[in-house]
């Protein structure tokens, strides 16, 4: 036991530093139903950095990648904002999966140009839990406090925006600047997160906490509590598996978040909605 | 207060004495050939573990807890080197809190120090042409030749580790040498007739291979790992096989054969999907079933090519 915690401690305290704002994004993500929308600004992200090591031919990822990565995520969060006025005419679904389609062609692209790019793809995909340090965790942890901070102060108009779009949209005249603001504030939460957790992780943080809260709760503040319990049992459990029977820790987690959605739907049918 | 830190400092010492106790050397390979040399050296004076599975592909390793365990555990960690690891064993190092096999220390060794490196890229490493390994091909073990350098070289730093056993370390290896010398001249007897033979290949696996059997690897099926190949790249080489009369693809057991086949069927030459390392497919077990497998198979489709 000792042994696990020494090995997976810094694994799992990343996971709760990663479920902590995930779990109230997710929220979000779900009532806009941009469902991919992490994947696609991951992604975007992923091609900026990959932009960067053909640019610097550097091995190891510099400020020019996190630069890079950064500008490439702006991009996403204008092509968001600047479309959801046509939502009414294409579903912003279909952007967010074009935007995701085309990123990844064009990082298989740069890729065949630049060195080392295959285990660049392979890192994205599944992150690399294991290889968390403390100092990963402290830094990651200083970020999302200072990001969630913002999202705090800008909770009501960022709520409104999710939630009610067509009243906000004919509240104010800058929703699309205002939307831009929340796209650039996910992409930075998600292009951290991704490096540890890997593209599948970061989306199972995102929406299964936020949807099985939904089959149970209206509210918003009773769900992230719920919904912090959700990954917090998840994470556990998915370390717990991989560490007993030796599977890869991220991919552990995310089988894991699947168990309890599959648990919490069975509970959903067998027990009657009372209110 | 005292009592309890002595409570906890025995508890604490409990919990170690397992890894403590058994006194065999403890040693962690990357690779199963070089697992293979270390168990054949160090008999059941060591305790030898594997990282990666002979089927498995040795640029890519996806960490599990137990590695790190079993590396946080090791007197010796042996790996290939000149960069074939890089993509995985620095952080497991890491994550493994062990500082007897930091690189640098005694319990580290790359085996390929032992041996002289080929296809070493000239004129400085231009990293744009792809994946190339800066400091040469790493694949070294499947000439015999390399797999007595390294075992050799192994089995000084195991005698090193482990003063006592030092003898009996190197009679294996003298033993194991003997062996291989044995084979090799029946090896190089077999494969005569096809010196000068030209191959293509799908990744640079087999080139020490080639290189100690007189084979004429005219190119590569991959452009950069990973990426799959382009069109004009394929064309230009099923053109150049043709040219040449090449009639044998060695394939890589773990890499998708479905872009080789078509080469192959295009070009009018046999694919020859290979194991790379021990245990990489049935009846494999050993580094002399190994070449004895890659042998077979070569000049089985070399005979048939002649005809």
């Amino acid at each position: 036991m000792t042994d696990a915690l020494v090995f997976l401690g810094p694994a799992l305290a990343i996971c709760l530093v990663i479920a902590s704002i995930h779990v109230y994004l997710g929220m979000h993500v779900l009532a806009r139903e941009v469902i991919f929308v992490d994947l696609s600004l991951a992604q975007l992200a992923a091609l900026g950095a990959t932009v960067a090591a053909l640019l610097t031919a550097e091995e190891e990822p510099g400020w020019q990648a996190h630069a890079m990565a950064l500008l490439f995520t702006i991009v996403g969060a204008a092509i968001f904002a600047f479309t959801r006025r046509a939502r009414k005419h294409v579903s912003q679904e279909a952007i967010v999966g074009i935007v995701y389609a085309v990123a990844s062609a064009v990082t298989v692209l740069v890729v065949s140009r630049s060195p080392h790019g295959a285990e660049h793809i392979k890192d994205i995909l599944v992150g690399s839990l294991l290889n968390t340090t403390w100092t990963n965790v402290w830094q990651t942890a200083a970020a999302y406090v200072v990001l969630g901070a913002v999202q705090l102060v800008l909770a009501k108009r960022f709520i409104a925006i999710s939630w009610r779009p067509d009243e906000a949209e004919e509240a104010s005249r800058y929703v699309e600047l205002w939307d831009f603001g929340f796209y650039v504030l996910f992409g930075l939460v998600i292009t951290i997160s991704v490096q540890f957790a890997g593209i599948l992780l970061v989306f199972s943080y995102l929406i299964v906490p936020a949807l099985i809260t939904r089959l149970f709760l209206n509210q918003l503040l009773p769900r992230m509590f719920a919904g912090w319990g959700v990954a917090i049992v998840a994470s556990g459990l998915g370390i717990w598996a991989s560490w007993v029977w030796d599977f890869p820790t991220g991919a552990a987690i995310v089988a894991a978040f699947g168990a309890v959605l599959l648990l919490a739907a069975i509970i959903r049918a067998m027990v009657p909605r009372s209110a | 207060m005292k009592r309890l830190c002595i409570a906890l400092l025995a508890c604490v010492a409990w919990l170690l004495a397992p890894s403590l106790a058994s006194a065999e050397l403890r040693v962690v390979t990357t690779t199963t050939d070089l697992g293979y040399f270390a168990r054949t050296i160090g008999g059941d004076k060591v305790h030898v573990d594997t990282i990666c599975q002979g089927s498995q592909d040795p640029h890519f390793v996806q960490a599990r807890p137990s590695y790190m365990v079993t590396l946080s555990r090791a007197d010796l960690l042996v790996s290939i080197g000149l960069e074939l690891e890089v993509g995985w064993l620095p952080s497991l190092i890491q994550g493994a809190r062990n500082p007897a096999i930091n690189p640098g220390k005694p319990g580290y060794f790359e085996a390929s120090s032992a041996i002289s490196v080929i296809d070493i890229p000239k004129g400085g490493t231009d990293r744009s042409r792809g994946d190339i390994h800066p400091f040469g091909n790493p694949h070294f073990w499947l000439d015999p030749i390399n797999a007595k350098l390294a075992a050799h070289a192994i089995a000084d730093r195991m005698a090193s580790l482990d003063p006592a056993n030092a003898k009996l370390f190197h009679k294996n290896q003298q033993d194991f040498e003997a062996r291989l010398d044995k084979k090799l001249k029946e090896w190089t007897d077999r494969m005569a007739p096809f010196r000068n033979t030209k191959i293509v290949s799908y990744h640079a696996t087999f080139n020490y291979f080639h290189h100690r059997f007189g084979l004429d690897s005219i190119g590569y099926l991959e452009d950069r790992p990973g990426i799959p190949p382009s069109p004009a790249h394929l064309v230009d080489l099923i053109r150049q096989m043709k040219e040449k009369n090449v009639r044998v693809i060695f394939h890589e057991s773990f890499y998708d054969h479905a872009t080789s086949d078509m080469v192959g069927s295009r070009a009018g030459a046999k694919v020859l999907i290979l194991p790379t390392s021990v245990g990489g497919a049935n009846g494999t077990d050993t580094y002399e079933k190994l070449i004895d497998s890659l042998v077979n198979q070569f000049i089985a489709a070399a005979k048939q090519a002649k005809k």
